[in-house]
């Protein structure tokens, strides 16, 4: 059976992110938007990596575990969910209040995506070009459909990204996307406008790229959203 | 020699304790009874007190049938001649200036040093003593005066017990931030009640700003609170239909022409915080977000009157009883109701306060209420405000991902503004606790 873990944020934009492990370790990592739990943040799409067998059956014991503890009570829908499927049975929690099992599955489960990330199988990459341009990529081996196009730009600290939420109220650019994202075939297009910074310690520029993709697992689909926020430094 | 005796042994020569005084007492009822045929007379009861002690005649008393006595009944068992209240009030006057000098010694001798700290040290009954001798202020205003002053009413009507709202006020009256003097006066009505508040504040703001803060201590108004209560709600998340709670509390004053409503917001650091995140920027960012978004937009209506909705958040860090806690980490992460982080936007603040005066979120919402699984046990009013059909009147077809609306409830980062139905909670309370008798219902509206 395959182990499902998956993290919801909460206000949109929301994170987004599932892992989909195979008994043999052969798993997916899909992302519409990882912020703020998984860096790097620049980047959405599908990997694809082979975890290996004792590491799947590791997952699947913390899973197991995390199963079988006892549900604690509901949190507040801002902070999303975690969930987790394994042999037909299914439990979820609040990330603000996770169980002891629960917080352990979500420990491997980060380390296994973090693996994951190191293959990407068909993702989009986003490059501030410079405050008024980003450049978009897929760095992944196989082609990626991608529609849609709202492109901001926002201010925040230069050592760490910014809330998308945040950046999401800034006036958007709307750029149509080629369709499809060719591997290693960059695509430029304008921000809208990044305005004034609301701190005075806000000291750097940050693109906030929304877009829909096709995500290569047909029952994930058939489009998901994508946030990617790129800049910094 | 005197063979020694065991402790519960008694000389034939000592008269019997306890028991041997009862029996006294007793005997001595009795003969009354006897005397008088009938309850026990003033005189009766006095010569008893001297002979039996208090408790045995209490023990007695209590045994006599009820009778109201006349006026000319009533003694004072501890009454004393003229010369003794002569003498016993000649010893409390000099009490009180062996009080007083003590109090004034370090300010008039010492140049102040230890002076508060030892009128915040006595007792409650020797400060409130301080507090009514106009000699004492006479002369601690021949060297004090302004906020120097209040300092000294304060400690002497608190002590060292000032309740957090004493603090916080004395805090934003020694800066001159007349908005937050505003507001803790508006938020905590004890206040208006401090020593000395009156005179600080006309000596420490000027002009409107001291008018305008004596207007607010002179207000009156009817108060009622919420309560706190939690809520339930439901979203897509990751594909599913979860329950999701928030939590309401808050305040109602209502006033001749405005409903205030108030709430306190303890903010914390979290317990896993290496440092502060809780910056005067930030508060300032989420007091403002939370006054724009949610201030001058609502209008409650009935009987031909209109009172204007005016949200009034004050964020305190030490209040015990606020309303609601909020717990703040450092950076930028993924916020709720009671969890906040130091860089969050303002309009973030503006939507988790909303959830505190009642609001459940508006995004992720199945399309119809019949979606909603009974056995997550909402309320039809809480299906009704989870769910899009009960939100715009029509359903929509069923989809894992959920339908989002756009406002401050929802996605706020399309639209940020509220909705008539984001003061129903208000409504609702108002309608309950501070409608005057004969009032039917009120309703409210957007203002234009």
């Amino acid at each position: 059976m395959t182990l499902e873990f998956r993290a919801a944020g909460g206000r949109p934009p929301a994170s987004h992110e599932v892992l989909l492990v195979e008994p043999t370790g052969d798993a997916w990592y899909l992302t519409g938007m990882s912020w703020p739990a998984q860096p790097p943040f620049d980047e959405i799409g599908a990997y694809r990596v082979d975890l290996g067998r004792a590491e799947a059956e590791r997952l699947a014991a913390d899973a197991r575990a995390a199963l079988d503890a006892p549900r604690g009570r509901p949190g507040p829908a801002d902070a999303g969910l975690e969930l987790v499927r394994l042999d037909g049975r299914e439990s979820d929690w609040s990330p603000e209040h996770r169980p002891p099992p629960a917080a352990r599955l979500v420990e491997s489960a980060r380390t296994a995506i973090a693996a994951a990330r190191e293959h990407p199988w068909s993702v989009v990459q986003a490059t501030l070009v410079d405050p008024t341009r980003v450049r978009l990529v897929n760095r992944g081996e196989h082609p990626l459909e991608v529609e849609g196009g709202e492109l901001r730009a926002g201010w925040g600290r230069g050592t760490r990204t910014p809330s998308p939420l945040r950046i999401a109220e800034r006036p958007p650019r709307e750029s149509p996307l080629p369709g499809t994202l060719e591997p290693g075939r960059p695509v430029e297009a304008e921000l809208g406008p990044a305005g004034t910074a609301e701190d005075d310690e806000y000291d750097a520029v940050y693109a906030l790229v929304h877009l829909r993709w096709r995500p290569p697992v047909a029952a994930e689909g058939p489009w998901l959203d994508g946030w990617l926020v790129a800049g910094g430094a | 020699m005197t063979p020694a005796r065991a402790p519960a042994e008694r000389s034939p020569a000592e008269p019997p304790a306890a028991a041997p005084a009862l029996g006294g007492a007793e005997t001595a009822v009795a003969a009354a009874h006897v005397a008088h045929g009938r309850a026990m007379t003033p005189a009766g009861v006095l010569a008893l007190q001297r002979a039996a002690g208090n408790a045995a005649v209490g023990r007695l008393l209590a045994r006599q049938p009820a009778t109201v006595p006349a006026i000319d009944d009533l003694i004072d068992p501890f009454e004393h001649t003229p010369e003794e209240r002569a003498q016993l009030d000649a010893a409390v006057a000099r009490g009180k200036i062996e009080l007083r000098e003590r109090a004034l010694a370090p300010l008039e001798g010492g140049g102040g040093v230890g002076f508060l700290g030892r009128l915040r040290d006595l007792q409650s009954g020797q400060r409130g003593i301080l507090l009514a001798d106009q000699d004492f202020w006479a002369r601690v205003r021949k060297r004090l005066w302004g906020m120097s002053l209040w300092a000294v009413q304060l400690a002497l009507q608190y002590g060292n017990r000032a309740p957090s709202e004493i603090h916080a006020l004395h805090a934003a009256v020694h800066e001159g931030n007349w908005s937050r003097t505003r507001d803790l006066i508006m938020a905590y009505p004890s206040l208006k009640t401090v020593e000395g508040l009156r005179a600080v504040v006309a000596h420490r703001f000027a002009g409107k700003q001291a008018e305008d803060l004596a207007a607010v201590i002179a207000e009156g108004g009817t108060r009622a609170e919420s309560g706190a209560s939690d809520y339930s709600e439901v979203h897509y998340k990751a594909g599913v239909l979860k329950e999701y709670v928030g939590t309401r509390n808050f305040e109602l004053v209502r006033l001749n022409t405005q409903l205030r409503v108030i709430v306190r917001i303890r903010l914390r650091n979290d317990a896993s915080n290496t440092g502060n995140a809780i910056t005067d920027k930030a508060v300032a960012r989420w007091e403002d977000g939370i006054k724009r978004r949610w201030n001058g937009k609502f209008r409650l209506r009935g009987g031909g009157k209109t009172l204007d909705v005016w949200f009034l958040p004050i964020f305190v860090y030490h209040d015990d009883a606020a309303h609601h806690d909020v717990s703040v980490l450092p950076g930028d992460d993924t916020s709720s109701e009671h969890k906040w982080y130091e860089e969050d936007s303002a309009n973030t603040a503006a939507h988790e306060f909303g959830h505190m005066i009642g609001n459940p979120d508006e995004y992720d919402l199945p399309g119809s209420m019949a979606e909603i699984p009974a056995a997550l046990g909402l309320s039809d009013a809480e299906k009704r405000r989870s769910s899009w059909e009960g939100l715009t009147g029509k359903p929509a077809a069923q989809t894992n991902a959920g339908y989002d609306m756009e406002n401050l409830m929802g996605l706020h980062f399309k639209d940020a503004s509220v909705r008539a139905r984001h003061g129903w909670d208000v409504l609702e309370v108002f309608n309950a606790k501070l409608r005057l008798p004969g009032e039917a219902a009120w309703t409210i509206e957007l203002k234009k």
